[in-house]
């Protein structure tokens, strides 16, 4: 992609979501909050995926170069700090089930004080009891938020878990 | 005996016709009235206009030929406008050699028109009736009041009757009036104070019966065989025994429907605001919505002021007005009774003690409902054990008329949610869950904050309503114990019986908050606005579409929605929708776990690309198609779920799991997974698809 279809691409995605959020702000529903959170990460990835693409233009300056390899490299950090659980929720409940109800959909997964550590629950989104997850959840968790749980100071709230 | 399952909410009862028949030829109605209880009205086709909202889903049901991405192309447009697009054509003014159409406008009488005779801004033409389409000088009178006889009807209006029109289809048994299409005229009312206001064409579905009409001038002596007509067209014309008519069976059966109407109005805190004998239809279907709110708890409010009458216009009282115009019915048929002995017998019905016994009965059926149990459930608790419905309708109600005195009741210009002390069915959506989940537990004081109660510490009152909070979880408790007992009963298990009532009670008890009358109007003019100002006739298609997907609440009636198939090894795919370009359904296999379907069609290009054409045609390339997903919410991004595209034959599926009894509201879109790329119906979410899965007996 030329330069200036990268640029064209990120404005008219700046545009779409500017208008998404002005309206979901104007209709003023209660979600209006959780749905920013999302819309502005989307924004992000695109920004990121944008600079990442900057960064190789062979028609852009140095100068913009650079300046994309900067956005691509701090939307990755952003990316690692902001994972929600949300996005991969399904590799967490891997071969989960709810203990009490036997459905397989978690609503969201929990995760106890910062003190005390360990793998999430799933809560059953059929009956609201809350599972352990399994194996292969707790290693997806590892890969995923691993980076995160390993900080003392980790509040798992803002990256989608639920407290336990 | 004819009968007809309201239950399974049978589209209006018209023949399947190509777009271009649409508005043509005589209305059903004129076969029901007669030719004296209809004028004549000529219209013509007006170069000026645009569609603004149009109902695909009753247009599927009408079995009319659609684009398949159910979106409104310019082609479309045209050919819709091309059969709608009317207006009235004044006397002596020349067509100017356009075709002229004959429309009807049907006459009627009663209270609530003033000095006019009938339909005074309303014709049929064929089985659409055009409301906004002109003043019918025929049935207008310069004595009524200008806003009864400009003939126009406001973008807001017809927005208004279009969300109502779909939401009371779901909401009751017997349904409503619908909008096929509000069409813009490009101009305005001059209102009388020199304002203006973007004028609108609402083209209804159906032969609305009216009890006016046999209060019509025209219809005098013809009382008896219209309603008679009547009767047979709503399904409720019964035939006894002996050949004749059975015409106290069928009043009674009129009685029952309406006071069903009254019990769904209480169950979902409906207020018609209006009910005159010309906004209604005669088997209590739902018609002339302006005034209509649904209301946050159980009020007395009211959208018009009518003084010493106010108890006419307000929120549950207002069934009064029913058997009013029950009883009027039946006294205006009995001239014709005695000259027709020997076709029609009739035995007096005493209309509102028929109708006070069978809202008594129906209202705790309503209520049994509202605690999660299915209408099925319902009727076998109340059915083997009044005495259970009857203390859980009791303790309900009487906590639901706690009020609190001289406070503003009037829904007209705000929200009324300070008047009732309790949330009862707020309550009735929370408690099942830490009722299941702790069944140990004292019921009393979770019950006490799920009433999100709305009583002063110290208030003098306070005894007294813990009194009720602990008689009302007692009641529930009983309720819940008989229902789970005839779930059991009938081959059910725990979890299903579970599972039914916490999803269920959790969604239709949800506050209609987008229905509220200040909170619809609001976004209908802030969507005229936005159409005035850019031309984009989407903006209010999409206003409308979304107040309507999330004001949606009956389980039941949802799951009517849509179409059904069963695949070659017993799954059945239901609720089937194409909503904007993406197509969804409830699977449903005969083992294993349900999911919702959400797919959207493609076609392959070289090099692994692919093309969507039911998506403005975008382009994928094979490393965005892998690591594409759908990315959703079923409860308003409170937490969202990433569902991975899986390349079938044709299409992109999506699989969101599911469970038996889910019912939500799905909002999504297209996204890939490293970013580069998402797909949104243009500056919105994919939305406009609301779901219920079978219950565990129904699978």
């Amino acid at each position: 992609m030329s330069q200036q279809e990268i640029l064209q691409k990120l404005l008219a995605d700046l545009a779409e979501q500017a208008a998404l959020l002005e309206r979901t702000y104007a209709e003023g529903r209660g979600e209006w909050r959780n749905k920013l959170l999302v819309q502005l990460d989307l924004l992000m990835r695109a920004a990121g995926s944008a600079g990442a693409k900057l960064a190789e233009a062979s028609d852009a300056p140095p100068a913009v170069r650079e300046a994309g390899a900067k956005l691509a490299e701090a939307q990755a950090a952003l990316q690692r700090q902001t994972v929600q659980a949300g996005r991969h929720l399904r590799a967490m409940a891997e071969g989960w089930a709810c203990s009490r109800c036997g459905a397989a959909v978690p609503r969201v997964a929990k995760l106890p004080a910062a003190a005390v550590k360990g793998a999430p629950v799933l809560e059953c989104r059929a009956c609201g009891a809350d599972t352990p997850v399994t194996e292969a959840g707790a290693k997806a968790f590892e890969a995923h938020f691993g980076h995160l749980a390993r900080r003392p100071d980790w509040n798992p709230e803002t990256n989608g878990f639920e407290r336990r | 005996m004819k009968i007809q399952d309201p239950r399974l909410r049978m589209p209006p009862r018209l023949d399947a016709k190509p777009v271009e028949s649409l508005a043509r030829g005589r209305p059903q109605l004129l076969d029901v009235l007669g030719d004296q209880g209809m004028a004549p009205v000529k219209a013509v086709r007006r170069d000026e206009g645009r569609v603004v909202w149009f109902n695909w889903a009753l247009a599927e049901e009408m079995g009319l030929e659609l684009p398949a991405d159910r979106r409104m192309h310019a082609g479309f447009e045209e050919k819709l406008l091309s059969q709608l697009n009317l207006e009235v054509l004044p006397e002596g003014k020349d067509p100017e050699g356009r075709e002229v159409v004959t429309g009807y406008a049907d006459y009627y009488g009663g209270s609530g028109i003033g000095y006019n005779q009938g339909s005074g801004r309303a014709a049929f033409f064929g089985d659409l009736n055009a409301k906004g389409v002109g003043a019918i000088r025929e049935m207008l009178s310069e004595l009524t009041s200008y806003d009864h006889r400009h003939g126009g009807m406001s973008f807001t209006e017809g927005g208004v009757e279009a969300v109502l029109g779909e939401v009371n289809r779901n909401l009751f048994a017997r349904g409503s009036t619908r909008i096929l299409a509000v069409l813009d005229r490009g101009d305005y009312i001059a209102w009388e104070d020199t304002g203006t206001e973007r004028r609108a064409v609402a083209y209804r579905a159906g032969n609305q019966t009216r009890p006016a009409h046999l209060m019509a001038r025209q219809n005098q002596g013809k009382e008896l065989e219209i309603l008679l007509r009547m009767l047979d067209q709503t399904g409720d014309l019964v035939q006894g025994r002996d050949g004749k008519v059975d015409l106290g069976a069928s009043v009674e059966r009129l009685v029952k429907a309406h006071a069903k109407v009254a019990a769904e109005q209480y169950r979902y805190r409906i207020l018609h605001g209006a009910l005159s004998p010309s906004n209604t239809e005669v088997d209590g279907t739902f018609l002339d919505l302006a005034t209509e709110t649904p209301q946050p708890r159980t009020a007395p409010v009211r959208v018009l002021e009518r003084g010493y009458q106010n108890a006419n216009y307000t929120f549950d009282t207002e069934k009064q007005r029913r058997i009013d115009h029950l009883k009027s019915m039946v006294e205006l048929v009995q001239p014709g009774l005695r000259k027709a002995k020997d076709k029609v017998s009739y035995r007096p019905v005493n209309v509102a003690k028929v109708f006070e016994l069978a809202y008594a009965k129906e209202q705790q059926i309503q209520l049994m409902g509202a605690t999660g149990l299915s209408p099925a459930l319902s009727r076998k608790v109340a059915a083997a054990k009044p005495e259970v419905a009857e203390r859980f309708a009791r303790a309900l109600t009487r906590m639901a008329a706690e009020l609190h005195a001289n406070r503003d009741l009037s829904m007209d210009k705000k929200v009324v949610s300070d008047v009732s002390v309790a949330d009862v069915f707020g309550a009735l959506a929370q408690v099942p869950k830490a009722f299941f989940l702790h069944p140990g537990q004292d019921l009393v004081p979770v019950m006490r904050e799920a009433l999100a109660l709305n009583l002063p510490e110290g208030e003098r009152r306070r005894g007294q309503i813990e009194g009720q909070i602990a008689e009302l979880a007692a009641a529930y408790k009983e309720v819940l114990a008989q229902g789970r007992a005839a779930h059991l009963r009938a081959g059910g298990s725990e979890h299903g019986f579970e599972r039914a009532v916490i999803h269920r009670a959790a969604f239709e008890n949800r506050p209609m908050d987008a229905l509220y009358r200040t909170n619809l109007r609001w976004s209908l003019i802030e969507a005229t606005n936005s159409y005035e100002a850019t031309g984009d006739a989407d903006a209010f298609q999409r206003t409308v579409d979304r107040v309507i997907t999330h004001s949606i609440r009956d389980v039941d009636a949802l799951k009517q929605l849509g179409s059904a198939r069963a695949l070659e090894d017993g799954t059945r795919v239901l609720q089937e929708r194409t909503v904007r370009g993406v197509h969804y359904g409830v699977v449903s296999p005969t083992e294993g776990a349900p999911s919702v379907r959400v797919s959207v069609p493609v076609e392959h290009l070289e090099h692994g690309r692919v093309r969507l054409p039911t998506l403005d045609n975008a382009e994928l390339s094979a490393e965005q198609v892998q690591s594409m997903g759908y990315l959703y919410t079923l409860d308003g991004w409170q937490t969202q779920d990433w569902a991975p595209a899986v390349v079938g034959d044709g299409e992109l599926v999506f699989e969101v799991p599911s469970f038996s009894s889910q019912a939500a509201v799905l909002e999504g879109l297209f996204h890939v997974e490293h970013g580069d790329f998402w797909l949104k119906d243009r500056t919105s979410n994919f939305e406009g698809y609301v779901f219920a899965v079978p219950d565990e007996g129904e699978r």
